[in-house]
């Protein structure tokens, strides 16, 4: 194609989407609609799966020692510890220590011990895993080792909580999934339809002697454009709602933590009208392309 | 110049539209096809800008077959091919200054031309004054000559009529004819399908007769069924 195509095709889709002012509307606002909701889902995601994260790393392993080994024993059992992989941090904690934090919890010291004589619990570590996955195969490294008492992670109600969350995790994924196929489906319809609208004009352009690509490319560039405004204003409301939605989140359910607004701005915009600008034209490029051959 | 030979066409569902046509037509003649509504006068005109492809035949087109065309000598043939359709086949989004320049966008004139030419060409045809109005504003006449303007703007060697007389009155008609006589006195050859005995009569021109796809005359002057 010479330079003077150029220049007659690239102000054709802005003449064009002016012109065709109400199929322009309806379009962008199928691509508005969609990408929000997309959007405010993705996001919805990826905060439910943080949650779910925290919630998970909280877990921590109790390894309780056994009373009677001395110090090179301790140290010894300490090294094995920290060397088990995935233990993120190892604390140590005696049994006074232990009974303190205990008392912190159920009441003072001397009482709990004015009840049972002498402090019953044992020293012990308190482990962290790296990421919440690992947390069952170090419970399985630490029970084998010696001097070992017992080891407590909350059994049985910790895998219950790994399964549910992984089931939000699938869920959350399975919808994300469903309602992208389902804009990808309405977006390039919506454009199909307008191109299909126009298919005569096609028709006369291709006997007045217009090559393919003369013809294909206002076309794909309208549907980028269709697809970038949509996006664009897309991107702003899914923005606008997750800053007032967290403000109004944060002051009343102070336990859940959210991904911080600067965060999410790049991969909201980024994502948002690139996704735009590829439905757009494809779906454009797919609906020319079946009236071109005249 | 034009040659089909043995040329069939029949459509979906076993309409047989034309039946062993051949013919010649010369440089710079002027070639009126008449016949009744679906005696196969629009197909033939199709045939000549490969809107339609034949069953079986040739056609030739300063002696180059046709039949036989990739994507790129299509445009070309269709850019050597000025089409007037009966029902304008007008870009509606387009105005009509833009409708007729498309041609030349199209070929790839630079911008200064076509702001020189498609002026010129409107003033011809008697519609500058509508040059900024959409095909929806204007009469059924001046949308004829736009789809006219567009059709001859870059001097084609042919030029096909689908009944283009069609939809408009009698003197518009002739306004219209005096046009194609002009373009056609200026070497382009035009081939015009028509069932319009009186301006068929009221020039001495060649006349190809069609029935029921068959050609049953072809002579010059007046209609000949």
């Amino acid at each position: 194609m010479k330079l003077a195509s150029f220049r007659y095709i690239l102000p054709e889709p802005f003449i064009s989407l002016r012109r065709n002012f109400g199929m322009t509307v309806a379009a962008v606002l199928t691509v508005v609609l969609t990408l929000y909701l997309c959007g405010i889902f993705a996001l919805l995601v990826s905060n439910i799966n943080q949650n779910a994260t925290l919630l998970e790393s909280a877990v921590e392993v109790k390894v309780f020692i056994e009373d009677k080994i001395d110090q090179d024993q301790m140290d010894a059992l300490s090294a094995q510890v920290k060397a088990i992989p995935g233990v993120a941090s190892v604390t140590y904690v005696s049994r006074t220590e232990g009974l303190e934090k205990m008392s912190e919890k159920f009441g003072s010291s001397e009482e709990i011990l004015a009840a049972i004589d002498t402090n019953p619990l044992p020293n012990s570590y308190t482990l962290k895993a790296e990421t919440p996955e690992q947390v069952l195969p170090i419970v399985d490294a630490v029970s084998k080792l010696e001097h070992v008492e017992a080891v407590r992670y909350g059994q049985g109600s910790v895998e219950k909580m790994f399964t549910f969350m992984n089931w939000v995790r699938s869920l959350g994924l399975g919808l994300m999934v469903l309602l992208g196929f389902s804009a990808v489906i309405l977006i390039s319809m919506n454009i199909r339809l307008s191109v299909e609208a126009r298919k005569e004009e096609i028709s006369v352009m291709k006997y007045v002697g217009a090559s393919n690509s003369f013809i294909v490319w206002p076309f794909i560039l309208e549907g980028m454009l269709l697809g970038v405004i949509g996006g664009g204003l897309a991107c702003m409301l899914v923005l606008f709602s997750y800053h007032m939605v967290m403000n109004m989140l944060l002051s009343s359910l102070t336990f859940l933590t959210f991904t911080p607004f600067a965060q999410i701005i790049l991969p909201t915009v980024g994502g948002m009208l690139l996704v735009g600008l590829l439905l757009g034209s494809i779906g454009s490029a797919i609906a020319v392309h079946k009236h071109i051959n005249v | 110049m034009i040659d089909m030979s043995n040329v069939y066409k029949t459509y979906d569902g076993g309409n047989l539209a034309l039946k062993n046509i051949s013919l010649h037509i010369d440089n710079g003649e002027f070639v009126y096809l008449t016949g009744q509504s679906g005696a196969g006068k629009s197909t033939l005109i199709k045939l000549l800008f490969r809107e339609i492809m034949p069953d079986s035949g040739q056609i030739f087109i300063a002696g180059r077959s046709i039949i036989r065309l990739n994507n790129k000598e299509t445009v070309k043939l269709r850019r050597n091919t000025g089409v007037v359709f009966q029902d304008f086949r007008l870009m509606e989004n387009k105005t009509v200054f833009e409708n007729v320049a498309f041609a030349l966008k199209v070929l790839e004139y630079p911008w200064s031309e076509v702001k020189e030419i498609v002026p010129q060409v409107l003033e011809r045809l008697k519609i500058a004054d509508k040059a900024n109005a959409f095909p929806r504003q204007l009469s059924g006449g001046d949308q004829q000559r736009v789809a006219f303007a567009r059709a001859v703007i870059n001097n084609p060697p042919i030029i096909l009529a689908d009944e283009p007389t069609g939809n408009l009155d009698p003197d518009t008609s002739d306004e219209l004819m005096q046009l194609f006589q002009e373009f056609n006195d200026e070497g382009a050859t035009v081939i015009m399908a028509t069932h319009d005995k009186r301006i068929v009569n009221e020039r001495h021109k060649r006349v190809i007769a069609l029935k029921k796809g068959e050609i049953v005359a072809d002579r010059v002057g007046g209609w000949a069924l």
